[in-house]
């Protein structure tokens, strides 16, 4: 194992700083993150040099991964806007709203189906917020408020970044860490990450509606979960790469049945609206009305006006065209072998010469660093899928004049510009803290204060740490997998167990991954302030890692 | 300033911080990755800078 820098309340405490930093500043200053951001990348530099013997060649080893991860990330932030306005101005999203009301009369599902089945499903074949990118701008139509459009997908989709984007975060972790028996870390790790699954049915509901949502959505979030969790739980030990990406494919197939069902027919005056703009309630009422009028029912509520922007003579199919686009681009290159194994050969890294610090904490010399293969990147799917929608649209009138590709990228550039910078503060942080031993300080120190059953009731919530951290399920547990390992050993733990769990933890704490928050919130508009998006998703965090670590320690205790 | 400037700057800056860093790391020329360290520096300045930036332009 790599040397540790040495863990006392001082060093965990200056570990700590930038986290804090950035949490206080960002849900109770509401900064935005382009400025919070370079603030707690300050605290984590400062804490390197005072108490991390860190030279300023393994600073700057740090800071050009950190740029050439954000680099990775900024290639789906881009090309997701670009889409977005290629559909927007085109009035896209006002003709999903309506034609998946005509489709789907329940509002619950549609929106159970968007941020949890969807985001998932996406989540199962591309990661890097990529299911932020399609289902923000969805449930934005929808009639959503931008905060729940993206905090109900970052909550629904949690569950499969394990063993999401085709199993890169297992493949990984087995890359930094001898297993000791892969098929019962598997079984454990798909348990315990059935928790997230069926919180986040549970939470979308209380979200959409409280208590009247939990009874409308209870069936199907039982009947969902138990086709995502309980897919996963049995495939997964088989074929951990494509497990979930099966679960996710069945679960969409349920929904249609759902839909067919009557219970998801019926139509409730007392729906509350609580995740609803104004304009969305409108557009619910009006939708409503129209229903009624052709049941010759008296109306519920008169309409005064339409809904978002939308141009006549758009189809649903139409609408979601791009979209589509997408969904085949992705299947066929990311699932066709031989298709994959072209694509994949052009791949780009960077080479970076090894690193140390005064404390001994090594990092290896590489030749093409988080090399990536840019024919099978989400970004370059999503401006294929960009590039045809535009054309389709242009095609069929749906553009003024004034939408011009260049009037579309100014559009797209506007909320891309400040998301770059704080993408690379958030990415900068996260490398400055892995190179220089706070991350693995912050670990140890949880790990040294803790008895056997406390550790064992902890480590996911080191897991959760980790995401947070890196906003990544992959990197957390390429983070933390060996140190919980070696942990585990000298507690007499079960390795499988306790890496079981910090691989669920992991998952867990993307809900609250900032990184995934700013693409979200860049896409809604919401110009970085994604404190309130992360004040939303902590309680849910919490709980849910709560609940993770009881299931953990109930296994500990019956072994 | 416009936000949007400073924004435009500081992603320059970050795009030049980059090749700074690696040709310097790779070549061993260490006042180039040192350079690049600081046009980082100046980079989260100008993001940082945006946040007041930002809050003048809504007084405005």
């Amino acid at each position: 194992m790599n040397a540790a820098p040495p863990v006392t309340s001082l060093t965990w405490l200056a570990a700590f700083l930038p986290i804090l930093v950035l949490l206080v500043l960002l849900v109770w200053r509401r900064w935005s993150t382009s400025a919070a951001a370079p603030l707690a990348l300050a605290g984590a530099v400062a804490a390197a040099l005072l108490f991390y013997r860190t030279p300023l060649h393994t600073l700057a080893v740090a800071a050009g991964k950190g740029i050439w991860d954000a680099i990775f990330v900024l290639y789906v932030i881009w090309p997701a806007l670009i889409l977005y306005n290629v559909a927007h101005e085109a009035g896209a999203f006002g003709a999903m709203q309506r034609g998946l009301r005509h489709l789907i009369p329940d509002r619950l599902l549609v929106v159970l189906a968007f941020a949890w089945v969807l985001a998932s499903f996406i989540q199962s074949i591309a990661g890097f917020g990529t299911n932020l990118a399609v289902t923000t701008p969805l449930l934005i139509g929808l009639g959503v408020q931008p905060v729940y459009a993206v905090l109900l997908p970052m909550i629904g989709a949690a569950w499969a970044n394990m063993f999401g984007s085709l199993g890169t975060a297992w493949l990984a972790t087995q890359t930094v860490v001898d297993i000791p028996d892969t098929t019962v870390i598997l079984r454990y790790a798909a348990a315990l990450i059935w928790v997230p699954n069926l919180m986040a049915g549970i939470a979308i509901a209380w979200f959409y509606g409280k208590t009247w949502a939990l009874k409308r959505g209870g069936p199907a979030i039982v009947a969902l979960s138990l086709i995502q969790g309980g897919l996963q739980f049995l495939l997964v030990p088989i074929i951990p790469t494509i497990g979930t990406f099966l679960a996710t494919s069945a679960s969409l197939g349920a929904l249609f049945i759902l839909n067919r069902w009557g219970f998801y027919r019926q139509q409730d005056r007392d729906e509350p609206h609580l995740i609803f703009t104004e304009s969305g309630k409108r557009a619910f009422y009006e939708e409503n009305k129209e229903r009624e009028a052709k049941l010759s029912v008296k109306p519920t509520e008169p309409s005064p006006t339409p809904g978002p922007r939308e141009r006549p003579g758009m189809s649903l199919a139409l609408a979601f065209a791009p979209y589509a686009v997408l969904a085949v681009l992705a299947v066929t290159a990311l699932l066709i072998p031989p298709v994959n194994h072209i694509l994949e050969q052009f791949r780009v890294g960077l080479p970076f010469p090894d690193a140390t610090t005064g404390f001994g904490v090594e990092q290896k010399a590489v030749d093409a660093y988080a090399a990536f293969t840019p024919l099978t990147h989400p970004g370059t799917l999503l401006l294929l899928s960009a590039t045809a929608g535009y054309l389709l649209y242009r095609k069929r009138g749906l553009y003024g004049k004034e939408d011009t590709p260049a009037a579309l990228l100014s559009l797209a550039a506007e909320d891309a510009l400040p998301a770059t910078t704080a993408i690379a503060a958030l990415l900068l942080i996260s490398k400055v803290m892995d190179h220089s031993g706070e991350t693995t300080v912050l670990a140890l120190g949880i790990a040294q204060v803790s008895s056997p059953a406390v550790y064992a009731g902890a480590s996911d919530f080191i897991g959760i740490l980790g995401s947070l951290v890196t906003s990544s399920n992959t990197a957390s547990n390429v983070l933390f997998a060996p140190l919980q390992a070696t942990a585990a050993r000298a507690q007499e733990l079960s390795v499988n167990l306790i890496l079981a769990a910090q691989s669920a933890g992991g998952a867990v704490g993307n809900a609250m991954a900032p990184g995934d928050a700013l693409l979200g919130a860049t896409v809604a508009g919401l110009s970085g302030r994604i404190g309130a998006v992360l004040a939303r998703a902590l309680p849910w965090t919490l709980i849910t890692g709560a609940l993770v670590s009881a299931f953990t320690l109930g296994i500990y205790f019956l072994m | 300033m416009r936000k949007e400037t400073l924004f435009i700057a500081a992603a320059l800056l970050l795009a030049a911080s980059l090749a700074l860093i690696v040709y310097g790391l790779q070549n061993e020329t260490s006042w180039l990755w040192r350079t690049g360290l600081w046009a980082i520096l100046l980079a989260m300045i100008l993001s940082l800078a945006s946040h007041w930036s930002d809050q003048g332009s809504r007084k405005d």
